[in-house]
């Protein structure tokens, strides 16, 4: 079995995001960059799925500019065996990252493709959805349990109501939770082995396929400013303004 | 806010925190402090947090001996832990060079009454077991450092400060700074506070705010980065054992330290090719701001921390800090008064922020309100630098001072980058005839003159006979 793994490479979860002053978007030059918190947890899930014996290859791809190349040896560090990068320039959207991915799986026909549930920095919960349907493979998204029983999938799902647990056909597409697994960390003997396996490059218009984005982006703002708080002097003063001003009670 | 007072601390890092604590300890207690963000949110909540006393400056090695001694009575004095943890602090030597050199600190260690002791390989292997010792030749050790947590430090200086009358403005941020018949203005987004004396301790901003008063400070940061590994068995062994802590490892021949953090380990080197960072300045936003990993310009450290201490390199990496320190050509601090503009005092330009904290705030109090301070600052003058060090210069030189901080610092040492800059018209001249330069205030001045077959270029080593011959032309100059 061979298992797809798709990263994105994204602004590192601990950076205070600042708007750009003309709006046009997040600012990126000089910030700190990393895995998408959830792509981390669909790598863990396949290396440990080929370290169970029950997976022959991991191969992660990442679909952005160079520098996403990053990305891709940070897979490969914790036990993924090789890399594509797909370099693109600008915005890409989900659509075109879904049909850029559909090549790949034509190009290495997976018998597995994971991915993080949603990516932090756009948060829009679409590419392995899409992929799904353009490739007619079976999905499970928000798995946080993943079984291999006799060549099919048995995935628990976190869903509002809980827990919902499916079985799908393979091949299949799985978009991975925090709560899959624990992400491990990689030491540096294997951080610099990861630079010795093979990465291959591709170019998004060498795949034939329009990444133009669809979206017209107008304006990017910064959530409103929360104002300072005020200290009552008494319970009496609290009641009155969550009564009269506040409007709660 | 108030509108009126006497000193206007800028900038709320470990540095400025201090300054306003020593002012209100001598006394002045109508002093403020203004900070544009939260406290440490510039480059002090990243410090690794080493106290290392190991300086070859008898002014900077006077600072960082009373800031240990300082941080081990905050507790007491404020109720607020520092996580102080004195846990030694071993420089290894693998060369006879880098001996020699330890020999000669330990001369300034005697002299300003800093405790130091020769280890042989065997003691650190007492010490750090999981250190490999074979290839050592010995150690020398300081028994009295080791680390704090650097934003409880300035939490426990802020508390020490307000209980004496000081007040701290945060989310503040300094708009301008006006000299008055009688003092200064500071003005902030918040308004403007009148008051007889400013410090400049804004660390990463330091070139922003000397442009506010016409001030040129020669202080650009430069990137330095540490790793953080996850528990290890042998360490949280000997945790659970109740052993104390290894210690503060420093391999000055591979060029990083590392101690213990949390059952894991933390390394962190002084690489080549570190870049400078913030060279037109952070962004007027930049708050808690971290760069992005290079652990390729790490490689050589890291194969020498994985040979020195093999447990380094069986467990993963939590996390990778890339954060800016600020530094200047020499790699000194620059403390004291701003040259040409009265009551205008310089805290900037701190690579070992956290140690020289405590020491720069104590002489700058002394130095304030006594009229003078009381140790030889003249290692950290402000005036040592002049209109020589522009920006490229800086940028330069920083650069170098950071991938300096390991190399063995010979006597008499004359550091290449960013040279010649200025000559004299006899430069030429003075070269053709074997003059062997070394550089003041910019300026490209002969050492001494190479002769009878000698290299035209500084040796440094003492070892060397041709060295000792060097030096002994040198001193005669």
């Amino acid at each position: 079995m061979k298992i797809l793994v798709a990263v994105k490479r994204v602004i590192d979860y601990n950076v205070q995001i600042r708007v750009k002053e003309d709006n046009t978007g997040v600012v990126t030059d000089n910030v700190k960059m990393s895995t998408n918190p959830p792509d981390d947890n669909a790598i863990e899930e396949a290396v440990k799925i080929k370290e169970a014996g029950k997976a022959t290859e991991v191969v992660a791809v990442s679909i952005g500019e160079e520098k996403a190349q990053e990305t891709v040896r940070k897979a490969l560090a914790v036990g993924a065996d090789r890399g594509i990068l797909v370099k693109t320039d600008g915005i890409i959207e989900p659509l075109a990252v879904s049909k850029l991915l559909q090549k790949i799986v034509e190009k290495e026909k997976p018998d597995l493709v994971f991915m993080g549930k949603q990516a932090i920095d756009d948060d829009c919960n679409q590419t392995g959805q899409m992929l799904s349907a353009l490739l007619n493979w079976p999905q499970a998204t928000f798995a946080s349990k993943i079984e291999i029983k006799d060549g099919k999938l048995e995935v628990t799902r976190e869903i509002d109501e809980g827990l919902e647990t499916i079985e799908i056909n393979v091949p299949a597409i799985v978009t991975c939770d925090l709560r899959l697994n624990e992400p491990r960390y990689a030491s540096l003997p294997n951080i610099m082995k990861a630079k010795k396996k093979p990465i291959e490059q591709l170019n998004a218009s060498d795949l034939g396929v329009d990444i133009t984005p669809r979206i017209e982006q107008v304006k990017v703002e910064e959530p409103p400013k929360r104002k300072a708080g005020i200290k009552v002097s008494s319970v009496a003063e609290l009641v009155q303004k969550l009564k009269n001003e506040a409007k709660v009670i | 806010m108030k509108s009126k007072t006497k000193v206007v601390v800028v900038g709320g890092g470990v540095v400025g925190v201090s300054a306003l604590y020593h002012l209100a300890k001598k006394g002045w207690s109508d002093v403020v402090l203004v900070e544009r963000k939260e406290l440490t949110s510039g480059s002090t909540w990243h410090a690794a947090g080493l106290l290392p006393l190991f300086n070859m400056s008898y002014s900077v090695g006077q600072l960082h001996k009373y800031a240990v001694n300082l941080y081990k009575t905050l507790e007491e004095e404020t109720g607020k832990n520092v996580g102080f943890s004195v846990v030694s602090n071993i420089r290894l030597a693998s060369t006879k060079d880098r001996m020699d050199e330890y020999h000669q600190y330990a001369g300034v260690a005697k002299t300003i009454g800093v405790d130091v002791k020769f280890l042989s390989p065997q003691q650190v292997k007492e010490i750090w077991p999981l250190c490999h010792t074979d290839d050592l030749i010995g150690a020398i050790q300081h028994p009295e450092d080791g680390y704090i947590q650097p934003a409880d430090l300035t939490q426990a200086l802020a508390a020490g400060a307000r209980n004496r009358g000081a007040e701290i403005y945060r989310n503040t941020a300094v708009t301008a700074i006006r000299q008055t018949k009688s003092g200064w203005v500071v003005e902030t987004d918040k308004g403007s506070i009148e008051c007889e004396h400013v410090i400049s301790c804004s660390g990463n901003f330091a070139r922003q705010t000397g442009e506010m008063v016409g001030l040129d400070i020669p202080v650009i940061p430069v990137e330095h980065q540490y790793i953080v590994t996850e528990p290890h068995p042998e360490i949280q062994k000997r945790k659970k054992a109740g052993l104390p802590e290894m210690g503060v490892l420093r391999d000055s021949d591979s060029r990083w330290y590392m101690r213990e953090e949390a059952g894991g380990l933390i390394l962190g080197p002084y690489e080549d090719g570190a870049p400078a960072c913030y060279v037109e300045g952070p962004s007027k936003d930049s708050e808690y701001e971290l760069f992005q990993e290079d652990l390729d310009r790490l490689a050589p450290h890291i194969e020498g921390a994985i040979h020195r201490v093999p447990a380094f390199g069986e467990v993963g990496v939590k996390k990778v800090y890339n954060g800016a320190i600020c530094y200047t050509p020499d790699g000194n601090p620059i403390v004291g008064p701003a040259w040409g503009l009265k009551n205008f005092w310089i805290n900037e330009g701190h690579s070992f922020g956290i140690t020289a904290a405590g020491g720069a705030g104590w002489q700058l109090a002394e130095w304030i309100v006594d009229g003078e301070p009381t140790i030889d600052m003249l290692g950290v003058e402000p005036r040592r630098y002049g209109n020589y060090a522009t920006k490229s210069y800086l940028k330069a030189k920083n650069e170098e001072a950071y991938s300096h901080v390991f190399i063995v610092h010979y006597p008499d040492e004359e550091r290449p980058a960013a040279r010649p800059l200025r000559t004299s018209p006899c430069y030429e001249r003075m070269k053709d005839l074997g003059a062997v330069f070394g550089q003041k205030f910019g300026w490209e001045r002969p050492n001494f003159f190479a002769t009878d077959g000698m290299e035209q270029k500084m040796i440094g080593h003492l070892e060397d006979q041709n060295g000792l011959m060097q030096l002994r032309k040198s001193v005669r100059m």
